[in-house]
């Protein structure tokens, strides 16, 4: 079948070493092997990873910089806190909080994919600038609308409890499979010939429609994706948090995603993956000593890409070691 | 009356917003670069004002606040440039989509690079204290305020008002009345053309930039007379997004657009402030008008 | 037109208004199958925008386009594309970032074989056309870095990857100096021969259009003027009036080249 053949190309083999590292560390950790600590270093990998592939489908991929693009991590976060609040009695009661958590997931999910579809086709229309501010403007809407639920502790917050002997070990499963299903997909799409399609999209469209891909359809399914698999982080991180607060609709989750996308190398599957681990690193290092010294570093390293690594880190191992290529898709 | 007074608010709200887009208008609606860290300058704006009211030894009256951002912002705009966009932009020939999204990002990690330092800033308590311009007033006889039609107004919107008209007038002046104003417009279309007329393309980019980042902090001051207090980094998350939709709203490149636009959004403020009295859905409104404008008449209102 | 000929392609009656101007004005004209036609005329003309038309990027206000007796009028750019028409740019659109070998594939993943092309089959058409169009040591540069020349031979290996029926060609030989013309040349006349494809070729070179075209349409301020073999159009006073300026060159010239 094709989807196997694309997972066995040299391309995928960096993606494969990720699963696997990732997987050997999560059963460790669950055998005691491997501090919680230092887990959780690998869930926020897992998690910066996770956002930045899912901006990438439509950003980096097909060139539709999607600003507001956290609007799909808040949904997916909201619905999943706000169906495990409404059920906190059985599930304090003994009932399985799992099956609660994947409803209020599908749901955040199928909606973020919905409104992708729906009124992200209608922005999608628009192009460069544009597009990226209505996608703002999307963002503070469903924001200021969200703010308005007063269910929860008010004032669009909602807390959960979800009492499990062995939570964080099982938590750092759920992001590892979320981290599987992102990696798969994100890879896929920009191998196949879908991702060639939203590669000329992203180069020239209307190049693309005249030779003849659909760019009115490809660039709606990159967008219902790119919002599914950003609903999908939002829900596993409210289910970490025990909480969903507005500030997950916040901008600066958004800037966070197009930085990784940035410094990692736009148009790539290993781009986003390279500029979280970047990120990561920064934010780490920094926020040891001072938190916002952060902001300042990953700026001035922005400004220094995008003027003269245009095809960022990803981009320029790609050109200094041509042999890497084809592991470096 | 509260209708009233509302509305009141949410004009003299709506012109001062004009002027923080006014730069916004010169820089992205003129000469195609989208500056994403067109709000943080303003915020940097509203902390001087703050600044040379409080932490400075000889401290300056906020009414001249706007004069002295103005101007410091002139100086900070050459480093913007410098810093920010001229490798990007500075040998284009023309502002092609590829080279729109380059300096929307190349201004976006600077934009996120002056939050840091501002938040930095406040963190390491060089103004930690905030309290913004918390105890001064313009005073005139004896109150901070007069009234009309029952509506109180404070004397120093006023002046912050005053200061926005003359922003935005000077804009559309510079661009109607001179040459350079010309040039502008002519170096987003085709930079050889105006090499040809013997205008360096550079210089033209360098003044509009420049100008257009000593407007933006010195509306951001502007905006402190009108709210005196509240005055942090986040700001930015609804100046930039508004200014933007003013500008969007107006039409890109239209000066008077703008300062239209910007009534517009203090209205629709205003007025689903009045009726819903909560502030999450008359911001989300300003959205609304903006996904709906943008769908319908993108070269917005007054746009060619 | 001989007897038997089949029609690949009707234009009706068309008319493009911009605003106020008029870009095409009642246009018809036919084009068989296999045939060469050259569309000329001065600048603004129309003629770029009859290949938009033609290909949907823009619809007419009136008129009609038939492709192999179906109306395509108005339909979206990528479906008349997967029908069998293909084309090149006057300001050439390459997929910059991508590499000349990905800008081919994309032309055969998404041309007529739509949907019925994996993506192996696609990569060696792709290579078969760079081989044919000389492109074939620049596969995996980026497009970017090709000079105008190659970007023109990547415009038509794109195009041809697209395995059309019809193939538009805008200005092809524009911006090349005259070796690099000839060798142009040398590649159109190749297509002809061993790719089984009609084409309509917009051109300012005089000399090409006169030498390759079979029939040639002449447009002028977006009406068609004329329309017959290389000779009668070079001959007919209104197009000499309209475009080629001095009658007497003009044959002359047409004459020398045909022989030569
Ligand atoms: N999208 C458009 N909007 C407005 N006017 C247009 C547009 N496209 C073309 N025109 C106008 O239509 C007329 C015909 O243009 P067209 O590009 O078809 O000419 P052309 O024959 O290809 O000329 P050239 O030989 O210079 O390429 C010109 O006056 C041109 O300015
Ligand atoms: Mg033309």
């Amino acid at each position: 079948m094709e989807i196997t053949k694309y997972l066995k190309k040299p391309s995928s083999y960096i993606m494969w070493l990720l699963i696997i590292v990732f997987g050997i560390v999560g059963v460790q950790y669950y055998a005691g092997y491997i501090s919680a600590s230092t887990a959780a270093i690998f869930m926020d990998l897992m998690k910066f990873i996770g956002i930045a592939l899912s901006l990438a489908v439509i950003m980096s991929y097909t060139g539709y910089v999607s600003f507001g693009h956290v609007v799909f991590f808040g949904i997916g976060g909201f619905f999943t806190a706000y169906e495990l609040s409404k059920y906190s009695q059985q599930i304090l009661q003994g009932g399985n909080p799992y099956t609660i958590f994947l409803m209020g997931m599908l749901i955040g999910v199928g909606l973020s994919v919905l409104l992708a579809a729906t009124v992200g086709a209608a922005v999608l229309r628009l192009r460069g600038a544009f597009f990226a501010i209505a996608t703002i403007g999307l963002d503070y809407v469903i924001l200021y609308l969200e703010m308005t639920y007063k269910g929860g502790a008010g004032g669009g917050e909602i807390y959960f409890n979800v009492s499990r002997p062995r939570f964080l070990e099982e938590t750092y499963f759920v992001f590892f499979i979320a981290f599987v299903i992102t990696l798969i997909i994100a890879y896929i799409v920009k191998v196949s010939k879908f991702g060639y399609g939203l590669a000329a999209i992203r180069e020239d469209e209307d190049a693309a429609e005249v030779i003849g891909v659909d760019t009115v359809r490809y660039k709606i399914y990159a967008f219902m994706i790119a919002a599914g698999l950003a609903a999908i982080w939002g829900s596993v991180y409210s289910w970490r948090q025990f909480n969903f607060t507005p500030e997950n609709f916040s901008l600066g989750i958004s800037v966070d995603m197009i930085v990784m996308n940035v410094i990692g190398g736009l148009g790539t599957f290993i781009g986003p993956i390279i500029g979280a681990f970047i990120y990561y690193i920064i934010y780490r290092l920094t926020n040891t000593y001072l938190p916002q010294l952060a902001y300042i570093i990953l700026g001035i390293i922005v400004v220094a890409v995008v003027s003269f690594l245009p095809e960022g880190v990803a981009g320029l191992i790609r050109s200094k070691f041509p042999n890497l290529r084809k592991y470096f898709e | 009356m509260e209708f009233i007074s509302n509305i009141i608010y949410g004009l003299i709200y709506g012109a001062i917003l004009g002027a923080v887009a006014s730069g916004l208008t010169l820089i992205w609606g003129v000469m195609k670069v989208v500056n994403l860290a067109h709000g943080h300058l303003a915020v940097l704006g509203a902390f001087l004002a703050v600044i040379f009211y409080k932490y400075t030894p000889i401290t300056i009256d906020p009414s001249l606040s706007p004069i002295i951002a103005f101007i410091i912002g002139a100086l900070f705009g050459i480093f913007f440039y410098y810093t920010s966009l001229h490798v990007i932009v500075g040998k284009a020939e023309t502002m092609t989509l590829k080279v729109e999204m380059s300096s929307l990002l190349s201004t976006f990690g600077f934009g996120v690079a002056l939050y840091g330092l501002l938040y930095y800033g406040s963190a390491q308590g060089w103004y930690l204290q905030f309290e913004g311009l918390t105890g001064w007033t313009i005073q005139v006889g004896g109150k901070p305020y007069f009234e009309i039609l029952g509506v109180s107004i404070q004397y120093s919107w006023l002046v912050g008002l005053f200061y926005a008209v003359i922003l935005i007038a000077l804009v559309e002046l510079f661009l109607r009345k001179t040459v350079w104003g010309l040039a502008i417009r002519a170096v987003a279309q085709d930079s050889r053309a105006v090499a040809l007329t013997g205008y360096d393309p550079v210089k033209v980019k360098l003044l509009t930039t420049v100008l257009s980042t000593a407007m933006a902090l010195s509306a951001g001051a502007i905006f402190t007379l009108y709210i005196q207090n509240g005055i942090n980094p986040d700001l930015e998350h609804f100046l930039a997004p508004l200014s933007f939709v003013i500008v969007v709203l107006g039409g890109l490149g239209s000066v008077i657009g703008t300062f239209i636009g910007g009534l517009i959004i203090g209205l629709a403020y205003g007025i689903t402030m009045a009726l819903t009295g909560t502030q999450a859905i008359a911001l989300s409104v300003s959205f609304v008008i903006l996904v709906v404008i943008l769908l319908v008449k993108p070269q917005g209102l007054f746009g060619r | 037109m001989a007897e038997g000929d089949i029609v690949i392609l009707r234009v009706e009656k068309v008319t493009k208004r911009f605003g106020g101007l008029v870009a095409l004005s009642d246009v018809s004209f036919e084009v068989n199958q296999g045939e060469i036609l050259g569309l000329i005329g001065p600048n603004g003309a129309g003629k770029t925008t009859l290949f938009n038309v033609i290909t949907g990027v823009y619809k007419p206000e009136e008129g009609r386009v038939i492709f192999k007796n179906k109306d395509i009028t108005g339909l979206r750019p990528h479906k008349i594309a997967r029908m069998g028409i293909a084309r090149t740019h006057q300001i050439v659109k390459p997929f910059g970032d991508l590499t000349v070998l990905e800008n081919t594939m994309i032309g055969a993943l998404y041309g007529r074989r739509h949907g019925h092309i994996t993506e192996e089959e696609a990569r060696d058409i792709a290579l078969d056309i760079l081989e044919f169009v000389g492109l074939k040591e620049k596969a995996d540069l980026p497009a970017r870095i090709l000079n105008i020349q190659e970007k023109k031979r990547l415009e038509l290996a794109r195009a041809l990857a697209e395995e059309p029926e019809l193939l538009l060609l805008d200005e092809v030989l524009a911006g090349l100096n005259p070796s690099e013309v000839a060798k142009m040349l040398d590649l159109l006349r190749k297509i002809r021969s061993e790719k089984n494809v009609t084409m309509i070729m917009i051109e300012h070179v005089m000399h090409a259009v006169m030498n390759l075209a079979d029939r040639i349409v002449v447009l002028h301020f977006g009406r068609k003027i004329a329309e017959g073999t290389p000779e009668e159009v070079a001959s007919n006073p209104e197009v000499i009036t309209a475009y080629l300026g001095d009658p007497e060159m003009a044959l002359k010239f047409v004459k020398s080249l045909k022989k030569g």
